[in-house]
């Protein structure tokens, strides 16, 4: 069986990054948007290790790092829901267009 | 000893900050505690001051970063004691007479004691970074005293404040920078530059540390063309954050200008000189006529201090144009003297126009009259403060400027002269007060005797610029033992 | 002789007493202030003919020493004296005027005190001593203008003695600041050595002289700072009589004195000196006849016969000098004191409401015509023999300025006749004269001066130049010029009271018949002139009030414009800066939208324009 070529795994997390960047630009709901974020950083992900196996499977601080990656968006979707949730609570709307207090 | 000094305030107002906010009383005799155990520690420092030894004392280091090699190194000479013992007075004074002010207490008595570790830090730096350090945390405090304490256009004058001090301590930061890396090893210790001179045969450099360091301690001073934001600082500021402004902050530029540029960029200052020489006359002239014109009493009061202040700049550019050891100690022996007599003073002046304001809800002179026949007492002090802020002998005032004129007159009689232009305007300026205040009829019933505890307050500082004024020698032998820097 | 310290300390102590506890003593403290006085007053006799020199070593810095020292030789002595004697006589004097007033407290507690400065400044052996002293006749002066304070005429007199007077004192405080530059000390004595060994370097003992002079001129209200000494009169007459004519105003002919070796040695000082004081004392006596008000009159007489004494200190006769300031201190002190009771009696100093005044108050018109008479340099009266001994010494030197103080003398007689003939006269009537007025508090100190007056010049007219330390000079002129000098007072008497008469009086005698038409055809002239020329002076009086406004306008008008400056000019380019940066912040607010599309876009976009445009560098590389 001939092995899946680098380009194969470039490919797939290009189109990954394209849904992800679409969500964030185009979802008005803020659990779309961080679902996009999400997309974007497994993309990232995958990036990291086709490249960790087809440049140095010997060094295993590839795969540590994707680990990491994986972890903090973990972490980061749990909080971007807690802050989400609060949100709600206060305003009963998670549509990110309604908070403009950033507005200079 | 002298740490204890430095942190004793500091101490305290983290106890003070422990103490629940409803009981401003407790927070406030807790400060009161604070201030008189940092005077009596300051005392102690004065009764075991060495007269014979013309170096530091008191002197403690430590490493505090050892990277770029800068300690923690505090010590004290006969130049900063004097303003130590000045800052635990004034600290004790401005806690006493806000004794009974209950308006969000726990802040203001913290934010006090904070700046009076951050003025005794600076005056017994001998470390540049050090300096820099209690610089920035003797002026910050003050910026929240007069927002939020102020009067009603506070958050332009404490914006402006702080605008202009932060201004000129970044370039004071520079100046520092600069003098570091000139040494080698690189130190920021300022009694070893003082020793190597490191910027001696750089005529360049020497002059961009020296602009640096003149506009850092100038902006404090201050000193004309940059006394823009003193007189609306002063106007807005609260009475006791007027006081501690003109009696201690406009010290930091003073004694920065007096312990830090002249001996470590001598050379340059020696080059220079004719520029700080101008630039105290013209601060002289100019403050003395700009306060004659006002209206306000405040802002005369204000202006006046830039009159003051600019016998100090006066005295550094004479220091620097001489070779004459004798004028050179006379020159700095009267610089220093001004600033305690200054402190004292325009500390007492600003606490009888701070008072009035309170009372009178206005700061127009004209709205004062009559005050000597409604508050006999507090007129008298009044009168006592003019006469020596217009340098009548028997007042500490005197004695501060005839040394400065003595020292100009060694060098340039026409520059004595302007002196004189100066404290001849001023004179007019004091008795225009006099007359208004203390002999025309009263304009309304408003204004009465504060309480006694707040006279009180005035009368010793009154008395104490008095008691060096009929004796000098108690500050002139402390100065003189250190007044021959190199 | 430590004990030296106690002539000025006495009145001192006395001074802090009555300010702390005037309420409570008797006449609020007036009596106190007689006793402190008395004390310096019994005192200074012991010292008689002594020389002592104390001090103490106020501080040292480096190799400059700062002294205070009192100094006592016979200078300071006879001086002392003078002051203590005077000050004892006015204050008992001021226990009765000052009854009716408000602030009696004050007025005595500033008293002494200035009784003590005075005496201070007299025996101060060191330059910083007699500065200090010289500050605290200043302010006292200051304080005592200004005792009516309620009157603005008061407040604007006080204020314009207090600035005028402290522009001179600059000179005294550059000159001992000077003098400490080049001899290591303040120490009179040292300096005076200096001058006269010639160990100073050229040209500074003129420049220290002129520095000294200045201050002279402002106390002694010498041109150009006179104006300050007719306002002064705004005071109580008690002030008046002490401070505004006998001792103050004579502190600067003191210093001069004091220090006339130092003038000695600068030769042109000297000139300027007696420049100054020829010019001087020519006009204010001119001025002096054409006043209305009695007390005026005598304020342009005293810096006229201050005038008098410069040009006897420019002639080289400081002991001419220091006998006229004497004997003119105990007669001015007399018709003040005078004149201050007719002001009690009636209400007024102006001659236009006085006049008969001598049934009411025959002492004090024998007491005032006495001491006028004395002014007028007639003999035996003091007067008389101090004007001939700086005839004297004009006549020595220049003709002249001899003839300059025949002059002088005969105007003194011109507005002190007048003066005196229209207060007392018996052919005009006070509205009110029935009651007699005779305080005898008020009477005795009067009559105790006009004794002096009377008899003081022609006591101790040999003794005084033993006494000095200055060479001694002629006493007297020789024959015809003294013979000028009395002809010139009684001429000048006698037109004064003639001209107050406008006619002919029996109580003036015969004379003018006997002189007949010609000398009184020639003397109308010549007064007519002098009259029209000193009425032109009361413009010119009017002049130097409009000069020092019109300097303090100045002044005024500058610090505005610097406030103006300050308010359009450096405010607007500070707050100018600020605003700038602020606006451009306002510009670039709309980039801020809150928008999270807008932020990550922008993200993204920034990216990817990032990247194109690296791509492309590095392509193109």
């Amino acid at each position: 069986m001939t092995p899946i070529p680098l380009t194969a795994f470039l490919i797939i997390a290009a189109i990954l990054f394209a849904i992800g960047l679409y969500t964030i630009l185009a979802q008005r709901t803020a659990v779309m948007v961080l679902m996009g974020i999400e997309c974007i950083l497994n993309a990232v992900g995958l990036n990291l290790i086709a490249f960790w196996r087809f440049t140095a499977p010997g060094d295993y601080s590839g795969q540590i790092f994707t680990i990491i990656i994986i972890t903090v968006g973990a972490i980061e979707m749990a909080l971007g829901l807690a802050i989400m949730m609060l949100l709600y609570r206060n305003r009963q709307t998670v549509q990110v267009d309604d908070y403009t207090e950033l507005k200079g | 000893m002298l740490t204890t000094t430095i942190f004793l305030p500091l101490l305290f107002a983290a106890i003070a900050s422990a103490l629940p906010s409803r009981n401003a009383g407790a927070i406030r005799w807790m400060a009161l505690i604070g201030a008189s155990l940092t005077l009596a520690a300051a005392l102690t420092l004065a009764a075991g001051f060495n007269y014979a030894d013309h170096g530091l004392q008191w002197r403690m280091t430590t490493a505090w970063i050892p990277s770029i090699n800068a300690n923690y190194d505090v010590a004290v000479t006969g130049i900063s004691l004097p303003l130590i013992v000045l800052t635990a007075l004034m600290l004790v004074a401005v806690t006493l007479y806000t004794l009974r002010d209950h308006d969000r207490a726990k802040g203001h008595a913290c934010l006090f004691l904070l700046m009076a570790t951050g003025l005794m830090g600076v005056f017994a730096s001998q470390d540049l970074l050090l300096f820099y350090l209690f610089f920035e945390i003797a002026l910050v405090p003050l910026y929240f005293v007069i927002g939020i304490w102020g009067h009603e256009n506070r958050r332009y004058a404490a914006m402006k404040f702080f605008l202009y001090t932060r201004a000129g301590s970044l370039a004071m930061l520079l100046a520092f920078l600069g003098l570091y890396l000139a040494m080698t090893p690189h130190t920021f210790s300022l009694p070893a530059i003082i020793a190597a001179q490191p910027l001696a045969g750089h005529a360049t450099a020497g002059g961009l540390v020296l602009l640096g360091l003149l506009i850092g301690f100038g902006v404090k001073l201050p000193t004309v063309p940059i006394h823009n934001w003193l007189p609306d600082a002063h106007v807005e500021a609260p009475t006791e954050g007027s006081v501690f402004l003109a009696a201690l902050h406009l010290k930091l530029g003073a004694y920065g200008l007096i312990a830090v540029l002249l001996p470590t960029v001598a050379a340059a200052a020696t080059q220079w000189w004719i520029a700080l020489v101008v630039l105290g006359l013209v601060s002289l002239v100019y403050g003395a006529f700009a306060a004659l014109g006002q209206g306000d009493f405040k802002r005369l009061v204000a202006y006046s201090s830039i009159n003051h202040m600019g016998y100090v700049m006066l005295a550094a550019g004479i220091w620097a144009a001489t070779s004459d050891p004798a004028v050179r100690a006379l020159a700095l022996a009267g610089a220093v003297f001004q600033m305690v007599s200054h402190g004292l003073l325009t500390g007492a002046m600003f606490f009888i126009a701070g008072t009035l304001q309170d009372q009178a809800g206005t700061r127009e002179l004209a709205a004062y009259g009559g005050l000597g026949r409604r508050a006999p007492v507090f007129a008298v002090l009044l009168a006592i403060a003019a006469f020596g802020s217009l340098g009548i002998p028997g007042l500490s005032g005197f004695i501060a400027e005839f040394q400065v004129i003595g020292a100009t007159l060694a060098v340039d009689l026409w520059a004595a002269l302007a002196v004189i232009l100066g404290l001849i305007v001023t004179t007019g300026l004091y008795l225009r007060v006099v007359l208004v205040m203390l002999m025309r009829p009263a304009t309304s019933d408003i204004l009465h005797e504060p309480a006694p505890r707040r006279l009180a307050v005035v009368a010793v500082l009154l008395a104490l610029s008095v008691l060096i004024g009929i004796a000098p020698g108690l500050l002139e032998s402390m100065i003189a033992s250190s007044a021959s820097l190199p | 002789m430590t004990a030296l310290a106690l002539v000025p300390l006495a009145p001192f102590v006395a001074a802090l007493a009555i300010a702390a506890f005037g309420k409570r003593l008797p006449a609020r403290g007036g009596w106190l202030a007689v006793l402190g006085i008395l004390i310096a007053t019994i005192a200074l006799p012991f010292f008689f003919d002594q020389r002592i020199n104390v001090g103490i070593e106020w501080f040292t810095l480096g190799h400059w020493h700062f002294g205070l020292s009192l100094h006592l030789d016979g200078l300071s002595w006879a001086l002392a004296m003078l002051v203590a004697w005077v000050a004892l006589a006015v204050n008992v004097y001021a226990v009765r005027y000052m009854r009716p007033e408000a602030g009696r407290v004050r007025f005595h507690a500033w008293m002494t005190f200035f009784v003590a400065s005075m005496l201070t400044l007299i025996l101060a052996g060191s330059l910083l001593l007699l500065f200090i002293a010289w500050e605290g006749v200043g302010v006292a002066s200051y304080a005592l203008i200004a005792q009516r304070h309620e009157e603005s005429e008061a407040q604007r007199a006080a204020l314009k003695a207090f600035l005028m007077t402290r522009l001179g004192d600059f000179g005294l405080l550059l000159g001992w600041l000077m003098t400490l530059h080049f001899t290591g000390t303040t120490d009179i004595a040292t300096l005076l050595n200096a001058a006269q060994s010639g160990s100073l370097p050229q040209g500074v003992p003129l420049l220290l002289a002129m520095l000294f002079l200045a201050a002279a001129i402002g106390k002694s209200a010498q041109l150009p700072l006179t104006a300050w000494l007719p306002d002064a009169m705004a005071g109580p007459t008690p002030v008046s009589a002490l401070i505004h004519s006998a001792t103050m105003v004579a502190a600067g002919v003191y210093l001069v004195t004091r220090l006339f070796p130092l003038f000695a040695a600068a030769p042109p000082a000297l000139e300027v000196v007696l420049w100054i004081g020829g010019v001087t004392a020519v006009l204010a006596a001119l001025a002096a006849t054409a006043q209305a008000d009695l007390k005026r009159i005598l304020a342009w007489s005293t810096v006229s016969q201050l005038g008098e004494m410069f040009i006897a200190l420019g002639l080289g006769a400081p002991i001419a000098a220091t006998f006229h300031l004497i004997t003119h201190a105990a007669f001015k002190a007399c018709l003040f004191l005078g004149a201050g009771a007719v002001e009690r009696a009636t209400g007024s100093h102006e001659l236009g409401q006085l006049g008969g005044l001598y049934r009411r108050l025959p002492w004090i018109t024998a007491a005032f015509v006495a001491a006028a008479l004395s002014l007028a340099g007639l003999p035996p009266f003091s007067g008389y023999w101090s004007e001939e001994r700086i005839l004297a010494a004009a006549a020595a030197t220049h003709a002249g300025w001899a003839i300059v103080l025949l002059v002088l003398i005969a105007l003194a007689g011109v507005y002190i006749g007048r003066a005196t003939m229209a207060t007392f006269g018996p052919w005009r009537q006070a509205p009110r004269q029935n009651r007699s007025y005779k305080p005898w508090i008020m009477l005795a100190p009067t009559l105790a001066l006009a004794i002096a007056a009377l008899a003081l010049g022609g006591l101790v007219h040999q003794p005084i130049g033993r006494l000095l330390p200055f060479a001694e000079s002629p006493p007297i002129a020789d024959g015809w010029w003294k013979t000028g000098a009395i002809i010139a007072g009684v001429v000048g008497l006698a037109f004064g009271v003639w001209r107050t008469l406008r006619g002919p009086v029996p109580a003036l005698g015969k004379w003018p018949g006997v002189l007949g038409a010609g000398v009184h055809r020639l003397a109308d002239a010549t007064a007519h002139a002098a009259l029209s020329i000193s009425t032109a002076l009361c413009a010119l009086e009017r002049g130097f009030d409009r000069l020092a406004q019109r300097v303090v306008a100045a002044a005024w008008a500058m610090a505005q414009g610097t406030r103006i400056g300050e308010d359009r000019g450096l405010w607007v380019v500070n707050d100018g800066f600020a605003e700038m940066l602020g606006a451009a912040g306002e510009r670039l607010r709309p980039l801020e939208s809150g928008k999270v599309f807008w932020y990550s876009a922008g993200v993204f976009g920034w990216t990817l324009l990032a990247g194109i445009a690296i791509t492309l560098v590095v392509w193109w590389l």
